[in-house]
């Protein structure tokens, strides 16, 4: 049986993984609210302005990724889990 | 058969796998605490001018509400101007419609109600970072539609690896 260590190594990279979804998310988030902050202390509709408005908005793309970004380490986890068990014995 | 240390293996992975989980939970919820507190900050921050939205006309007295009071981490409406439909008459001033800093706008008489009608507002909302900041909440949110799955694939590893102790190694002798 293929080992222990395997197994946990597959359930706790979990943690670490949100840990460091989550650290993106904040500082997405953060990164956002100073960018828009900086774009309004621009003269509306000025050339300065209106990139970075096209920043803040581009910068905003990256939220509609999220769920593939969790899918795939779902997906790395639980098919990892199952290798354990499966994937070990068609090789002995 | 192949030991009992093993098979002690297998369920001794459970407790860590559980610990594992729940503190995953925790940092996750604690993230989209956080993320969302952070994306309230930004309510009603900026604001925006709506010339001209048309209104359907009303029913009878009801309400309706503009369509900035969507928006994200909307704040305030005001300014609120309604006009007909030639821009020509100023409705709101008559007395026949009060508009409320949420957005809505009540008809109190059924003067002007078969009109359709344009409003002039200014509105306060969240701007790109609400909509981007509501997208990551919602987006790593669906982590948790997962749970059951992680959990499900932690059983069957721990159940089946259980399993191959006891009968795997039967076919082998």
């Amino acid at each position: 049986m293929r080992k222990l260590i395997s197994k946990k190594g597959q359930v706790q990279q979990i943690a670490p993984a949100i840990l460091a979804l989550v650290f993106a998310a904040v500082v997405l988030v953060f990164g956002l609210v100073i960018t828009q902050k900086l774009r309004d202390s621009t003269t509306s509709a000025s050339a300065a302005y209106n990139a970075a408005n096209k920043t803040v908005v581009g910068l905003g793309t990256f939220a509609d990724f999220w769920e593939i970004i969790v899918l795939a380490i779902v997906i790395t986890v639980v098919i990892g889990l199952l290798l354990v068990v499966f994937g070990g014995r068609g090789r002995r | 058969m192949k030991s009992i240390l093993s098979k002690k293996g297998q369920l001794n992975a459970l407790a860590p796998a559980i610990l594992a989980l729940i503190f995953a939970a925790v940092v996750l919820t604690v993230g989209l605490v956080i993320t969302q507190k952070l994306v309230d900050t930004q309510d009603g921050q900026n604001t925006l001018s709506v010339s001209n939205e048309t209104i359907t006309a009303y029913a009878g007295t009801e309400n309706k509400t503009v369509a900035g009071a969507s928006t994200c981490g909307f704040g305030t409406a005001g300014s609120v101007v309604i006009y007909n439909t030639t821009n020509d008459v100023i409705v709101l001033a008559s007395g026949n419609y009060t508009a409320y800093t949420d957005g809505n706008i009540v008809n109190l008489s059924a003067t002007y109600a078969i009109y359709p009608l344009k409003v002039s507002y200014d509105y306060t909302w969240g701007d790109e970072t609400c909509v981007a900041g509501n997208s990551t909440i919602v987006g790593l949110g669906t982590f948790a539609d997962f749970w059951e799955i992680i959990v499900l694939a932690i059983v069957i590893t721990v159940v089946i690896g259980l399993l191959l102790v006891v009968f795997g190694r039967q076919g082998r002798r």
